[in-house]
Order: structure tokens, then C-alpha cells, then sequence
């Protein structure tokens, strides 16, 4: 086991159980589960799809 | 163990690197760290600058500017030690670092996109109800006023039927069975407004019967992208269980509105709008308020703010205000008026400062930042505020037209040689197979620029539509600066997850006294 100095510290922010390889093996099921948990933040917009023409609405 | 010199070989093949959809965010606050975020395993890390340093130095792709004039930050010139193996092996865990091949690395994300389209295409369909072309109002920068200004397109201006609305929810069973969906199906469908103007006085009856078809085929979320004029021959209609969200524009206070918004006889909407407003707000219903704003009206939006103040509207829960750029001609957002979002960001924050009242004004990235803060408060995984797709014109959209005539884009109708399919008088649904798959195909691994793009599952790949004034083709990228915008927005989100934890402790703390 390494130590890890300060100068090479990583902080995971999120999923920290993220293993990519681990993650592509079971893609359908998690993007399936990710679903839900969609609807479950869904009080919060992800406002990042602005109609791209001039609206005259 | 001292720290590896040498990136290991797999298989003494192939050469450690980093990934092509690393992002790197510098943050506000410090240049000590830096935010690694992963552009398809959906990671977020806080990395010190020498690790972030030593992924850059192994990064062949530096990112450059795709669209726009924005200029990214370059790859590090500074000599990178290489971290520990442990180090290295939790970045390859999280996507930074990988041994694939560039090819390997894009037949991996295209398997990470198709997941996620196929889920966006999955949900139950949107409809999009366009009772008419026509509108009230003669604004000089609306994609669709030829329709009415020129003697050319008279002939779309006519109005729905009700033997029209009958059959396209006659129709509705076989369209939720191309997405999934089986008899019964409890999931709610969106039915959304959208003309021309869809809340015309003279239109009250037909919306009145979309609005009570809607109810009896099962849950219904509407909702309407109105002008707001007529909103008063609609007021029964409006509500948590009725028409429940409206999008309504103003342009400005009273006299930058007027001089946008206007009737034909060149007389303004502001007072009128705003009476609505009053109306639609205490009836329980949701207002969205977005201004089409360039540099000729964006001084004009602490004055905007204080009417939000002076109503009563600002702080309520069921009111929002956000900007959106006014696009130049050809989509060109270089155009001298014109902002890009980026730009329009920046202003608008300055405009914070400089008066904080226009803080209730939002732009689209705020909810994209509160998000994000989520994900780091619950520290769960970032993929589903990814997409492989734009907007529903790729998923699950139907627009229906006064004619029968099914769109995919409600910003691109009104002409049969691009409708996606249509309504037979006797209710027999035709779609047009291959148009149809054009629209639905489209995704950030259908053109070459966005499946090289380290940004693209958080765009999406931009609006067809202005990557169709750019292209040619809808199948190309439409970025208007994202990526600085993401960049920036990921930086703002982390220093107030950072804020939010310190308050959060300190709370502890004297709650522990």
C-alpha cells in the first residue's frame, strides 16, 4: 500500500463505488434504475434544452 | 513503493492515457485543486493540480473550441510527476485514465449513449397540440411571423377541429406502443400548447375539449406556450388540474415589451400580459416568464425585475423568470446584437452585482448547477442528468398541426415535404418511416464532432435546428459555448457545495453546545 500525499489526493464527489468496467457490464440496468431515480429529482429543472429558435410566444 | 515513472503497459500493448471526455474545471476559489468530471462514466473528483497536471500531460486530444469564439484552457506545459499506482488505478476506476484505443474508447461510448437514448425514447410520449399558426402578435424576431405577414402562407392559417383533436387521441394508443407502453399504462403524458399562439380567444372551445379528452384518456400534465393575451377567456382552464404550466414572454417592462411584442396594428401587450399574469399566478398556476433578450434589451432587466418585485411575483413558488439569447439570422451568434449563452451568462451575473433585485431573473444553467449540487449533497451518480439527446425531437415528441400533419419539431412544421406523418380522415396514423428515423437517430454518436466531444452527454449535441442553419444537416453540433458554460457552472456548483457543508457543520457545531 502507497501513502497518498496531499500533492496526489483525490476526493471522489459522487457514485464512489464507480468502477467504469463494472459499470459498462451492467449499463442497461443502471441506466434502467437511473430512470427513477430521475423522477425522484425532478423538482429541480435540468433546464439545459432551450428551444434553439426565436419563439415568438 | 515509490511512485511509478512509467505509465504501465496492458498486456505490454498499449499505452495508459486519458481519457478522450475528461473534463477538467478549474475552481473559483483555489488553484491548488482541480474538478476532474468524467464526460460519460458521469464522475466528479477533486483532484490536487499535480494529479490533474499528470492526466493532462497524457491527454493526446487538448480540447479546442468548436463553434463560437470562446477559448478553452490548453493542456498543462508543466513537467507532471506521475502519481502512485494506487492513484492511478482509482482515476482508471473512475474513467479519467484507460488503456482503450481511441476506437475502443468510442465504441465504449457509444454503447454509453445508445443506454441512455433508448431510455429517453422509452418514456411516454409528449404531444405537442398546435391549434393554429395564427397568432395575435406581430413580433419582428419570431421564427414563424412569414406565416403571418406573408400573403404566401395564408393558407396555414386556419384553425383545429374537433374531429381533428378526436382522432389524434384516437391515435395516441399506437404511438405510446412504439415507446413501450402497453394498454393501461398509468405513466402520465404531456400534452403541451404551442401555435402560432394555442390561447387565442376564438380558440377556447377546442382547447376546452383537448383539455377534457386529455382527462378522460388517463393522467395528463398540460401545458401552454402562450403569448398570455388572451389568457382570460382561459382562466377556468388554468390550475393544478387543468393547464398547469405556462410559458409566457416579456420582453422587457412596459415600454421595451411594447416596442417587441406588438399587435398588428402596432399597439402593445405589456399591461395586458401582466393582468393575465396576475390572473394565471392566483389560480395556482406554474409561470414560466422568459425574455428573448440581446444587447439592445438586457439593460432593460433590473427594471423588469422590480415589476416582478412591484406585483408580488418574485419568490413565489409558482412563478420562474429566466433569459434566453435572441439567436442572429442563420443561427450565426456572432451577429452584432446578438449574445451567445455564454456571454449572455456573464452579463447577466454582472447585472447581479451591479443591482441584486435581477437575481430573480434565472438562466437555463442555474437548474443544471442545483443539479449538480445535488449530486455531490447525495453523493449519487451523475447519469441521470446525462443525455445522449438533445430534446424530445429525438426521443418521444409527435407535433400536431391544424392539418393532421405530425412534426417532430415544433420549429419545424407547417411544410408536408418534412412532416414526419399524418392523420387519414378516417383516423389511420401514416408515419414516414425514414423521417421519422432521421429525427430519432439523431444523437451525440451520429455525428463525428459531438462523439469526439468531452462535453457532449451533458448537451446532448445542441438544437437540431441550429445545427441544420450551421450544417446543412441536423446531423452536426450546435455547441454556442457549452462547454465554458458547463465548465463554469460545475465550478459554481462545487464552491456552493463547499459553502453548504461549512454552514452545515457550523450548525452542527453550535447545536452542539
Amino acid at each position: 500500500m502507497q501513502e497518498t500525499s496531499l500533492c496526489e489526493s483525490v476526493e471522489s464527489l459522487n457514485a464512489l463505488d464507480l468502477d467504469i468496467e463494472a459499470l459498462e457490464q451492467r449499463l442497461d440496468m443502471v441506466v434502467a434504475a437511473t430512470a427513477l431515480t430521475y423522477v425522484c429529482v425532478a423538482d429541480v429543472p435540468v433546464t439545459t434544452t432551450v428551444c434553439g429558435v426565436n419563439s415568438g410566444q | 513503493m515509490t511512485a511509478t515513472a512509467i505509465p504501465p503497459l496492458r498486456d505490454g500493448a498499449q499505452e495508459l492515457r486519458a481519457s478522450n471526455y475528461t473534463i477538467y474545471v478549474d475552481l473559483l476559489d483555489t488553484s491548488d485543486r482541480v474538478l476532474l468530471v468524467h464526460g460519460y462514466s458521469g464522475a466528479y473528483d477533486v483532484v490536487a493540480q499535480p494529479v490533474a497536471d499528470y492526466v493532462r500531460r497524457l491527454d493526446t486530444k487538448p480540447p479546442k473550441p468548436l463553434h463560437g469564439t470562446w477559448q478553452d484552457v490548453g493542456s498543462s506545459s508543466a513537467p507532471a510527476a506521475p502519481p502512485s499506482d494506487e492513484t492511478i488505478e482509482l482515476l482508471k476506476r473512475r474513467g479519467y485514465l484507460t488503456y482503450l484505443t481511441r476506437g475502443e474508447e468510442r465504441q465504449r461510448f457509444d454503447r454509453f449513449t445508445t443506454a441512455l437514448h433508448e431510455r429517453a425514447s422509452a418514456a411516454m410520449p409528449t404531444y405537442i397540440f398546435m391549434p393554429t399558426y395564427d397568432c395575435n402578435l406581430r413580433c419582428g424576431y419570431c421564427f414563424q411571423d412569414h406565416m403571418r405577414t406573408d400573403p404566401a402562407y395564408q393558407h396555414l392559417l386556419r384553425h383545429m377541429t374537433p374531429a381533428l383533436v378526436e382522432r389524434i387521441f384516437d391515435a395516441m394508443p399506437a404511438l405510446e406502443a412504439r415507446h413501450g407502453a402497453q394498454h393501461g399504462d398509468e405513466r402520465p403524458r404531456s400534452v403541451v400548447l404551442f401555435g402560432g399562439e394555442p390561447l387565442l380567444r376564438r380558440s377556447r372551445p377546442i382547447i376546452e375539449r383537448i383539455v377534457a379528452m386529455g382527462k378522460q384518456h388517463g393522467p395528463t400534465r398540460f401545458s401552454a406556450v402562450t403569448n398570455g393575451t388572451d389568457l382570460d377567456a382561459y382562466l377556468d382552464l388554468l390550475g393544478p388540474d387543468g393547464i398547469a404550466t405556462l410559458q409566457i414572454t416579456l420582453d422587457g417592462p412596459r415600454s421595451g415589451h411594447d416596442a417587441r411584442r406588438i399587435y398588428a396594428d402596432g399597439s402593445g401587450s405589456f399591461d395586458r400580459i401582466c393582468a393575465n399574469l396576475d390572473a394565471a399566478l392566483e389560480r395556482g398556476t406554474n409561470v414560466d416568464v422568459r425574455m428573448n433578450v440581446d444587447r439592445s434589451n438586457i439593460a432593460t432587466l433590473p427594471e423588469l425585475a422590480q415589476v416582478f418585485a412591484d406585483r408580488n411575483w418574485a419568490g413565489r413558488p409558482n412563478f420562474y423568470a429566466y433569459v434566453a439569447p435572441v439567436h442572429g439570422t442563420r443561427g450565426d451568434p456572432s451577429a452584432p446584437k446578438t449574445f451567445n449563452s455564454f456571454e449572455l451568462r456573464t452579463a447577466l451575473r454582472e447585472l447581479y452585482e451591479a443591482h441584486p433585485a435581477t437575481r430573480a431573473i434565472s438562466i437555463a444553467d442555474d437548474g443544471l448547477r442545483a443539479t449538480i449540487q445535488r449530486v455531490f449533497k447525495t453523493k449519487s451518480s451523475a447519469l441521470p442528468i446525462m443525455k445522449a439527446a438533445y430534446c424530445g425531437a429525438h426521443t418521444n415528441m409527435y407535433v400536431f398541426d391544424p392539418f393532421g400533419d405530425v412534426y417532430a419539431c415544433w420549429e419545424r412544421t407547417g411544410d408536408k415535404n418534412i412532416r414526419i406523418g399524418w392523420l387519414e380522415k378516417d383516423g389511420t396514423l401514416e408515419l414516414v418511416a425514414d423521417r421519422l428515423a432521421a429525427w430519432r437517430s439523431r444523437n451525440v454518436s451520429s455525428n463525428e464532432t459531438c462523439a469526439q466531444c468531452r462535453y457532449s452527454m451533458y448537451c446532448g449535441g445542441g438544437c437540431a435546428v441550429m445545427a441544420e442553419d450551421v450544417h446543412g444537416t441536423m446531423f452536426g453540433n450546435y455547441c454556442d459555448a457549452f462547454g465554458r458554460r458547463l465548465r463554469t457552472t460545475i465550478a459554481e456548483a462545487y464552491r456552493n457545495h463547499v459553502d453548504h457543508v461549512e454552514i452545515d457543520a457550523a450548525v452542527q457545531e453550535l447545536r452542539a453546545l
